[in-house]
């Protein structure tokens, strides 16, 4: 080490040479800009006055569905009767159509009255059984229908408006010999910008070009597992950490959705709820821990709220609501981000539009309720996903199992036009379908939990690609990242 | 149930039935459990004739037009118009320029 001054300062000078050299070329990347950007959640606000009962809910999302049904049952089956009542059916030869809402009588469905006498907290497996029973009710009546092949009650859930071809049997039970779900919903001609589906596109490739979004969700803040794996997707997602493509792939994304799960479940909030002896205490505790993952929720936010524009959905787990359509958390929950014009606080279901390209997705809420109350054997969330598409329906079990408001003259979680993307998070695993509809792609997503997979999502808003990238500590060899500094 | 009462009265031919003072107020009273109406006393109605009431009631009772509890009448008229279901146009000239009292259905007590 040389020791006199002449030397020292030329050490220094060669280092800042050096220095110069390397920030030159890790030279910063300004993020894509895109004014594209239009909010259309207004179905998901409470415009209206709430009904009392939930039968003007159901009843609107009948007469909502049932002329696509009437449309797909005549594409698929020409020349078969469709019936106005369902009580008016006599057992006859010919088979004839009905359409009405599906209710499934299960056994172990959880009940108000069974948890008080056990007074446990909830069970979660599928609630499914041998002795499951499938009725169809339109407004005339309700007809039973025969377990079957076909009509298998365990694929099927409550509150999902069906067509069921066949007849009726001399016990009273309806045989059915096909069924027709509504179908997608229609997509608006109106587009503007058309979907560039190209070749397989890795996440890096031609970065220079794209625009991306990016999909969170799940991050559970309070957790103490959580508080690394946050910290680097906070560094991540601002472009402070990872190598020089993975800061040029965040300079890309023009827009970040944060869906539900924000805090975490507080493990003691049962006591809090039902109230015990300690009830100072833990309340206090409780309370102060609840306020402690707002509160970094909030500087996560707000640190990323600097660099990137924001949605925020709401989740199960979150302080914004039981019922869907859950309604935007109240802004004084988070004093910081009052006037901040990045950040988006909206419902869930959030629908959006950017890019020219429809969006419309929820926390994932509607399809966790589904694979509860439904054989989830072969099936991946992804599946459920489009078939929720396929009925037309962001929630069907809601009102029945999955709380909802009571609306009289609409039901806003009838998917009244095609999205682009459909996407749901919290998921345990990402999955991605790609569906073509009359010229238009259909992107169906699953965006995992960050909690558990450490996940994120990448969707290119071109082509609609969608990628899966890990953010952990430990990385593996499949993932593609460049390290050139 | 008042307004029930009214539908399964009792009634001579050729007359109609009147409505005493105490059953009107028994009305009101109803009502204002209800939250939908004034505290005024129900005057007899010359305008609005039995065929009226009896045209709204039946519209209450079709099924048609979907659940009629709890809701007042002119939004279930409005749903069920937009939902293709061609409702009565009558039932709309009576409702848009009736006073409170007529706006739910005969099933709300």
């Amino acid at each position: 080490m040389p020791r006199n001054k002449a030397s020292k300062s030329k050490l220094k000078g060669l280092l800042q040479k050096k220095v110069k050299q390397l920030g030159q070329e890790e030279s910063s990347f300004t993020r894509v800009q895109d004014d594209s950007y239009k909010l259309c959640d207004d179905e998901f606000y409470l415009n209206e006055p709430k009904a009392i009962q939930y039968a003007s809910t159901y009843f609107s999302r009948y007469e909502l569905l049932m002329p696509a049904l009437k449309e797909a049952s005549v594409r698929k089956w020409d020349g078969c009767k469709i019936v106005d009542e369902i009580v008016s059916l006599k057992p006859e030869k010919s088979e004839k159509v009905i359409i009405g809402t599906l209710f499934k009588e299960m056994k172990l469905k959880p009940s108000v009255v069974l948890d008080m006498v056990v007074l446990l907290g909830r069970e979660s497996g599928p609630f499914i059984d041998e002795s499951d029973s499938l009725l169809l009710e339109d407004i005339s009546g309700r007809m039973k229908i025969l377990a079957s092949d076909i009509m298998d009650p365990s694929k099927f859930v409550t509150g999902t408006v069906i067509a069921l071809k066949g007849k009726i049997n001399t016990n009273g039970f309806f045989e059915v010999s096909d069924y027709t779900l509504p179908g997608v919903p229609p997509i608006n001609s109106l587009r503007q910008e058309e979907t560039k589906f190209s070749e397989e596109k890795t996440l890096f490739s031609d970065l220079e070009n794209r625009k991306f979004m990016a999909f969170v969700s799940g991050m559970e803040f309070g957790n103490i597992t959580q508080k690394i794996p946050t910290t680097m997707l906070s560094q991540f997602l601002s472009g402070n950490y990872g190598s020089k493509l993975e800061r040029l792939l965040n300079s890309r994304v023009a827009r970040i959705l944060i869906a539900g799960n924000h805090i975490a479940e507080e493990s003691d909030i049962d006591e809090v709820i039902k109230g015990s002896f300690r009830t100072h205490d833990i309340n206090e505790k409780v309370y102060t821990n609840i306020s402690g993952s707002i509160e970094q929720f909030e500087c996560f936010v707000k640190a990323i709220s600097q660099v990137c524009e924001l949605d925020i959905i709401p989740g199960d787990n979150d302080i914004a609501g039981a019922f869907l359509p859950q309604q935007p958390p109240n802004v004084a929950l988070f004093p910081q981000l009052l006037k901040n014009d990045n950040i988006v606080f909206s419902t869930n279901p959030h629908q959006f539009e950017i890019n020219g390209k429809k969006f419309l997705g929820t926390s994932g809420q509607n399809i966790k309720d589904i694979c509860r109350f439904r054989d989830m054997k072969e099936k991946t969330e992804c599946d459920i996903l489009c078939d929720t598409l396929q009925m037309r329906h962001i929630a069907p079990t809601c009102p029945d199992t999955l709380r909802s408001f009571p609306f009289i003259s609409n039901d806003p979680l009838v998917i009244k036009e095609c999205p682009n993307v459909y996407f749901s998070c919290n998921a345990e695993e990402f999955g991605t379908k790609l569906d073509k509809e009359e010229s238009e792609y259909i992107r169906c997503v699953t965006v995992p939990s960050f909690s558990k997979t450490s996940e994120i999502v990448f969707l290119d808003l071109d082509s609609l690609e969608v990628y899966s990238y890990k953010i952990a500590v430990e990385r593996d060899e499949n993932h593609e990242v460049n390290m050139d500094y | 149930m008042p307004k029930i009462n009214n539908f399964f009265k009792n009634k001579k031919k050729g007359t109609t039935p009147k409505k005493t003072k105490a059953s009107a107020s028994k009305a009101t009273k109803q009502m204002t459990l209800t939250g939908s109406s004034s505290k005024t006393k129900r005057a007899p109605k010359k305008l609005f004739g039995e065929d009226s009431a009896q045209a709204l009631i039946q519209f209450d009772g079709n099924q048609k037009y979907g659940p009629a509890v709890g809701i007042p009448r002119i939004v279930r008229w409005e749903r069920a118009k937009n939902f293709n279901l061609s409702p009565p146009i009558d039932i709309f000239n009576i409702l848009k320029d009736s006073s409170e009292d007529l706006q739910f259905s005969v099933f709300d007590v």
